[in-house]
């Protein structure tokens, strides 16, 4: 009923902006209309996907309190973000009229060489990624969607879920994205606050949680137990670093209606995130406790763990509707932006990386609202279309092969993070950063994620950390070595207001 | 419209941090559990070097403006609440690599999680939450109104400029 409930909420809401998506600034950064709260919702619920309700108790299950490396930055990410990239973004949205992170990129290195190749190659970044973590949410939404609907055939959830947010993302763009998030945070925040109390009862406290694994893997507790130090604080250092590349969040700093928005982002994004943890750490522990004793049967899949804790007869059926909704929220949350990143990158950044350069006059001197055109709407959503229909295509692939979903979310964002962090971080930061050397950290970090991956796959750092710090040394050293380009008065102003 | 590459105010310290990490976790990797304690021992020598930033915060001089001296408050505030961070997140990863012990009976507290997770979950997690989310809202600088009309202005001139036939903004 309350899974029911939110998908079709989320259908009105979402349709509902169709009448505010006029323009391609509507389309993909909502109009540059946001405010600090809908702002900080919006990345927090595009932050946390299924990895977070399904994947992160279901790891903690298998791995015990060492999970936690992954979600704990989140303590001063937000912060982070908003402290170094994000204010940056706002002003280059100011000064440029970007609506994606690839024009921010053409925008900083303007009239360098290796201008286009650097926005191309984010772009490329971008398209791949969204499409991968598009359909590893998707394959998410099929699983949470037989939960709410027992019965149901996996293929009748995942056109179910799918749907929905196709429908909505077609309809209103990211102005339907952003107010499906709201929607969507609100209820991850609540169903994990009562998802925590209720598991943190169910094991009798923390007392009872460490009588219950004292028997069978104390060390669980110890968030050193089963991780090494170095697998440990690499978890650590990758999703502090690592989130200063995720386009998903980054994104949404070029929708602010003003850098003073800035000003309460991080207390929003951190509430918010740090009520949803508690989703990962209460179901978690539970898990673990009811592993322990036996009550919780075998499961087929670690990923199950969440939702099998909330089936248990103990638990208020309430509750589990409440989860599978907020799992549900969590997944769509995240599918839309994938959505909106994926076709901005076909429709708009290729284009104009590897294509032929435009001929029509600039945006940012026709102010924000600029290139209204009905066919520029209609390409975005064609270009939508087919992001959807790739991304559903990886989802079956997903489901028929039985991936795990925390290992996809893991690699998706350590692929973002080697591929973008570097090369934003610094070239916002650093006057001296170039187009080339850009490039070069993009395809550096890139190459080595995937050859490290491959050649060294029990690496006890993860691969995406040591990738994240290539990118970072290469894009060091070529703009240390690269003589120093002009920095437009735009582009310097950006840097240093 | 552009102006001539000059010594750039920030140093490219944010790589070299990167890098600095890069080498702990390597250590970390090499030496195991020993060199677990080289990672949040470099977070505490950062933080010492904050600790000493600190002290070296600007004061408003005698017969400053309000202005000024509302600056010199937020650049104080600031530094503190980074210190206070760090402060945090370095005793929170001392504490979870057990260098203080594996459980709260080695403290004498009662039973319940060990030292490490607590370590993690409030060094590392909550108390960081609160100092950045609170922190940032009470320090934050907004671009001056003149700065962000200069940043419109300067956009607007290249992009006339860039959509001229013939002329280039360089």
């Amino acid at each position: 009923m309350i899974p029911a409930l939110l998908l079709g909420a989320t259908l009105i809401v979402g349709l509902a902006a169709l009448r505010r998506t006029r323009s391609p600034a509507d389309f993909f950064v909502a109009g540059r209309r946001l405010g600090a709260f809908r702002a900080g919702l919006a990345v927090a619920a595009t932050a946390f996907s299924g990895f977070v309700f399904l994947g992160g108790p279901g790891l903690t299950a298998e791995i015990g309190f060492g999970s936690l490396f992954i979600v704990v930055p989140a303590g001063f990410t937000a912060a982070l973000l908003c402290r170094t990239v994000g204010r940056r973004l706002a002003l280059a949205a100011e000064a440029s009229g970007a609506l994606t992170l690839p024009e921010v990129l053409a925008f900083r290195f303007e009239g360098q060489p290796g201008a286009r190749l650097a926005a191309g190659l984010g772009a490329l970044g971008i398209l791949v990624g969204s499409v991968l973590y598009l359909g590893v949410q998707f394959s998410a939404l099929a699983l949470a969607g037989q939960f709410a609907f027992p019965g149901a055939p996996l293929g009748a959830t995942l056109a179910l879920g799918a749907g929905i947010v196709f429908a909505y993302s077609l309809a209103g763009g990211m102005t339907a994205s952003v107010n499906t998030d709201v929607l969507q945070g609100i209820v991850m925040a609540v169903a994990a606050a009562l998802a925590f109390g209720w598991a943190l009862s169910a094991v009798s406290g923390p007392s009872g949680l460490a009588a219950a694994v004292a028997g069978t893997g104390p060390h669980l507790l110890d968030p050193l137990g089963v991780l090494g130090p170095a697998q440990g604080f690499g978890l650590l250092f990758l999703f502090a670093v690592g989130t200063l590349g995720q386009p998903h969040m980054l994104h949404k700093f070029l929708m602010l209606k003003s850098p003073e928005a800035l000003r309460y982002l991080p207390a929003v994004i951190g509430g918010a995130q740090g009520l949803s943890l508690l989703v990962w750490f209460g179901l978690g522990a539970a898990a673990l406790a009811f592993n322990a004793d036996g009550t919780l049967g075998p499961l087929e899949h670690p990923d199950d763990a969440a939702l099998a804790v909330v089936s248990l007869p103990a638990a208020p059926a309430l509750l589990k509707g409440l989860i599978v909704a907020a799992a549900l929220a969590a997944i769509m949350s995240t599918s839309d932006a994938f959505l909106n990143l994926g076709a901005a990158a076909l429709v708009r950044d290729l284009p104009r990386a590897f294509g032929r350069p435009s001929r029509r006059p600039d945006t940012a001197a026709c102010g924000r609202n600029a290139d209204p055109d009905s066919r520029a709407l209609r390409r975005a959503r064609l270009a939508s279309a087919a992001v959807a229909a790739a991304g559903l295509l990886v989802a079956a692939l997903h489901l028929a092969g039985g991936g795990l979903i925390a290992f996809l979310g893991t690699l998706g964002f350590g692929a973002f993070a080697a591929a973008l962090a570097p090369a934003l971080l610094l070239g916002l930061v650093w006057e001296r950063t170039t187009a080339l050397a850009a490039a070069v950290s993009m395809a550096a970090g890139l190459s080595t994620l995937f050859a490290l991956e491959f050649l060294l796959p029990e690496s006890a750092p993860p691969a995406a950390a040591l990738a994240l710090v290539v990118g970072f040394a290469a894009l060091a050293v070529v703009s240390l070595l690269s003589k120093p380009a002009p920095i437009p008065e735009p582009v310097r102003l950006t840097l240093t207001l | 419209m552009t102006t001539p590459p000059r010594p750039s105010r920030r140093q490219p310290l944010a790589a070299l941090r990167m890098v600095f990490a890069g080498v702990m976790l390597i250590v970390v990797w090499r030496l195991g559990g020993a060199g677990a304690v080289a990672i949040p021992a470099a977070i505490s020598v950062t933080g010492a070097i904050t600790g000493v930033w600190i002290l070296g915060s600007p004061r408003p001089r005698p017969g400053a403006s309000a202005a000024a001296r509302r600056d010199a408050r937020r650049k104080r505030a600031d530094r503190w609440i980074t210190g206070a961070f760090f402060l945090s997140l370095a005793t929170g990863a001392l504490l979870t690599t057990g260098v203080f012990g594996e459980a709260p009976a080695a403290t004498g507290a009662p039973p319940g999680l060990p030292l490490p997770l607590l370590g993690l979950l409030f060094g590392v997690f909550l108390l960081p939450l609160v100092l950045t989310g609170v922190g940032f809202a009470l320090t934050f600088r907004p671009p001056a109104p003149e700065g962000l009309a200069a940043l419109r202005r300067a956009a607007a001139e290249r992009a006339a400029v860039r959509n001229t036939p013939g002329r280039s903004p360089e």
